[in-house]
C-alpha cells in the first residue's frame, strides 16, 4: 500500500546546531492566525463564563477600582485632583503588563500536560495571551475615558497621544511574556518571584502617585524604570489631554528598549521551545 | 529548499533528557544543586534516541518498531516538532507533521464544539476549513447534543470519540500514528480503521508506531526497528519483520480496549 504521489513541498528542517530560527517561526504565526485569535478569544470566554456579570467585568472592575481609591484617597487626604484616576491609569497599565506575563507562564506551564503530544508552535501561547490582554486593556481604557467624562474631563484630541505609549507598553509585554514564559518552564518559582518583582516595578514606577510629585533628585532613577513612562504615557494624555512630561530621549530609549525585549524575548524563546516538553511536571 | 525524493529524512538524530533539567527546577532545587546534594539523589542524563539516521521517500509507509522504552515515540514527537533535537538533524516534506495522539489538547472548560475548533486550530487550519469540518466530524463522532456540554461532562469513550474524529478528519502532509488504533468500542474502531485507510492514501507520507506486527507488514513499506534508542535495522519490511518476530514473542493483534483505555486522563 503506497500513499499518493504529491507535488514536492519545501523541506521543513530542524537542526540541533541551530535551534529556534526566528524567520521560519514568524511565517508559521502567520500560519496559525486563526489559532491565535482562537486561544485569545476563547480565553476571555472562558473567563466570563458561568458570571452574571460576564465581559460587563472589563466595564465594571475600573469602576469599582476608581470608587474604592477614591474613598482611599479621601480618607488619606491626598490633595492631588483626580488623585484616584491618576492611580488608576497606571493600575490599567499595570495590570496589562503583570496579567500578560503570568498568564503566559501559567498557561505554557498547563500546555505542558495537556498539550505535550500536539504539534504546534509554542510561541503562539505568549502571543494569545498578550493579545488577549490587549482587548480587556483597550476596553478597560475606553472605561476609563467614559469615568473621567463623567467626573468632568472629557476626552480631547489630545487622548490619542495614549495611544503610542500603548503600543510600545504592548510591544515590551509581549518581549517580557516570551522571556519568563521560556524561563518559567525550567525554573518553577518564577511565577512567584514575578508577582514581588512587578509590584516593586509598580511602586517605583510612579504607581500610587504621578511623576510630577517625585522630587528633583530622584525622578532621574525613577525616569530609569521603563513603567513611568508606560503610567505617564497613560495619565498625562487621558486626564490632561497632553503628552506626558518625560524627556524625548527618555520616551526613545524606552522605545528601543521594548523592541530589544521583544526581539531578545522571542529568540530566547525559540532557542528553549524545543526543550519545553521534556519538562517533567 | 524543495526535495522530490525525501519525505522523512533523519542524520544522526540525538534526543537527550537531562534530568537536572527536566524535573522542573524550583528554588529549593537549585540551591540544593548548588551544595552538591542533588548529585548524590540524582542521575545525569539519559539519551532516549542516539545516532539515528533514515530517509522515506514521498508516498513511503515507515512501520517504527522495539521494544517498550526503544524510543519509538520519542521519534515521533522529534518529527513532529513537539520536542527539538539535541543533535543531528531532522528534514520533513511539507507542512509540520500532524501527530495522532488521543485525549491530546483538550479543554476541560470548552464545550465539544469548541474543542473541535481548537484542535483543529492547532492543526494549522484556517477558519473557513475548520468550518467545512464540522459537519463531517459530527455526524463521525456520533456525539449529537453533547457537542454542546463542556468537556468535563464526557466520558471517557466520548472524549476518544472526539479526539479521535477531529484527528482522522485533517489533511496532513505528513501522518505519525502512535498506537491510535486501539480506541473505542468494536464498532467505533472498525470505522476508525476505515477512515485512516482513506488518509492514508492522501497524505505524503506515513509513520506508525504499533506493537502489532501483523498490522505493521499489512500497510508499511519500509521499517525503522529501533533498541535501546538506537537503530537496529532499517529496510524492507519483510525480512526485518521476520528477524524482530524471531527476538520476540509472537505479537496478536491489538485488542479491543475499551473506551478507559484508550484515552489518556484530561487535567
Amino acid at each position: 500500500m503506497n500513499v499518493a504521489e504529491h507535488a514536492a513541498p519545501p523541506l521543513r528542517v530542524r537542526d540541533a546546531n541551530s535551534p529556534g530560527r526566528a524567520s521560519s517561526d514568524l511565517s508559521e504565526l502567520v500560519q496559525y492566525r486563526h489559532l491565535i485569535w482562537y486561544m485569545a478569544t476563547s480565553s476571555l470566554a472562558v473567563e466570563s463564563r458561568g458570571t452574571k456579570l460576564g465581559r460587563s467585568w472589563w466595564i465594571v472592575e475600573p469602576i469599582l477600582l476608581t470608587g474604592v481609591y477614591t474613598v482611599l484617597i479621601h480618607i488619606l487626604g491626598r490633595g492631588v485632583p483626580h488623585f484616584a484616576l491618576l492611580v488608576l491609569a497606571a493600575l490599567l497599565a499595570f495590570q496589562f503588563f503583570s496579567r500578560s506575563v503570568s498568564r503566559s507562564m501559567s498557561m505554557l506551564q498547563l500546555a505542558q500536560t495537556s498539550l505535550l503530544h500536539v504539534g504546534f508552535p509554542r510561541s503562539v501561547i505568549p502571543l494569545a495571551v498578550t493579545i488577549s490582554e490587549t482587548i480587556r486593556f483597550v476596553v478597560s481604557v475606553v472605561a476609563f475615558i467614559a469615568i473621567a467624562a463623567a467626573v468632568g474631563i472629557p476626552p480631547t484630541l489630545g487622548t490619542v497621544i495614549a495611544v503610542p505609549f500603548m503600543i510600545t507598553e504592548i510591544v515590551f509585554t509581549l518581549g517580557a511574556s516570551y522571556f519568563f514564559a521560556a524561563t518559567g518552564v525550567f525554573f518553577r518559582d518564577m511565577l512567584k518571584i514575578t508577582e514581588y518583582l512587578f509590584f516593586i516595578l509598580f511602586q517605583v514606577g510612579c504607581g500610587m502617585f504621578p511623576l510630577a510629585l517625585v522630587s528633583a533628585h530622584v525622578r532621574t532613577i525613577v525616569l530609569f524604570n521603563p513603567f513611568t513612562t508606560f503610567f505617564e504615557g497613560l495619565r498625562a494624555p487621558l486626564l490632561y489631554g497632553a503628552a506626558p512630561d518625560i524627556p524625548v530621549a527618555v520616551v526613545g530609549g524606552v522605545v528601543i528598549l521594548s523592541i530589544l525585549v521583544l526581539v531578545g524575548g522571542y529568540r530566547y524563546f525559540l532557542r528553549r521551545e524545543g526543550s519545553f516538553s521534556k519538562v517533567v511536571l | 529548499m524543495a526535495s522530490d525524493d525525501v519525505a522523512i529524512a533523519a542524520r544522526g538524530l540525538g534526543v537527550k533528557y537531562d534530568l537536572r533539567r527536566t524535573r522542573g527546577r524550583t528554588l529549593r532545587r537549585s540551591l540544593a544543586a548548588a551544595v552538591g546534594a542533588r548529585r548524590r539523589t540524582e542521575k545525569g542524563s539519559f539519551w532516549a534516541l542516539r545516532d539515528v539516521s533514515f530517509s522515506i521517500a514521498p508516498g513511503e509507509i515507515l512501520g517504527v518498531i522495539g521494544k517498550n522504552g526503544a524510543g519509538k515515540s520519542t521519534l515521533l514527537e522529534v518529527i513532529a516538532e513537539v520536542i527539538g533535537p539535541d543533535e543531528g538533524v531532522i528534514q520533513v516534506s511539507g507542512r509540520r507533521p500532524t501527530l495522532l495522539t488521543i485525549g491530546a489538547g483538550f479543554e476541560r472548560e470548552l464545550t465539544g464544539r469548541e474543542n473541535i475548533r481548537l484542535n483543529a486550530a492547532y492543526l494549522g487550519l484556517s477558519r473557513k476549513a475548520i468550518e467545512e469540518l464540522f459537519e463531517p466530524i459530527e455526524e463521525f463522532s456520533e456525539l449529537g447534543e453533547f457537542l454542546d456540554q463542556p468537556l468535563k461532562t464526557y466520558s471517557t469513550g466520548m472524549r476518544a470519540r472526539l479526539g479521535f474524529s477531529i484527528a482522522v478528519h485533517t489533511d496532513p502532509d505528513i501522518l505519525l500514528l502512535d498506537e491510535v488504533l486501539s480506541v473505542g468500542d468494536a464498532d467505533f474502531q472498525a470505522k476508525s480503521r476505515n477512515r485512516l485507510s482513506e488518509m492514508m492514501t492522501r497524505a505524503r507520507a506515513i509513520v506508525v508506531v504499533s506493537h502489532s506486527s501483523e498490522f505493521i507488514e499489512q500497510i508499511c513499506t519500509k521499517v525503522l526497528w529501533l533498541e535501546k534508542g538506537r537503530v537496529r535495522e532499517f529496510g524492507e519490511a519483510e525480512p526485518i519483520l521476520a528477524e524482530y518476530g524471531s527476538t520476540v514473542p509472537p505479537t496478536q493483534p491489538a485488542p479491543l480496549a475499551g473506551p478507559q483505555a484508550a484515552v489518556a486522563p484530561i487535567r
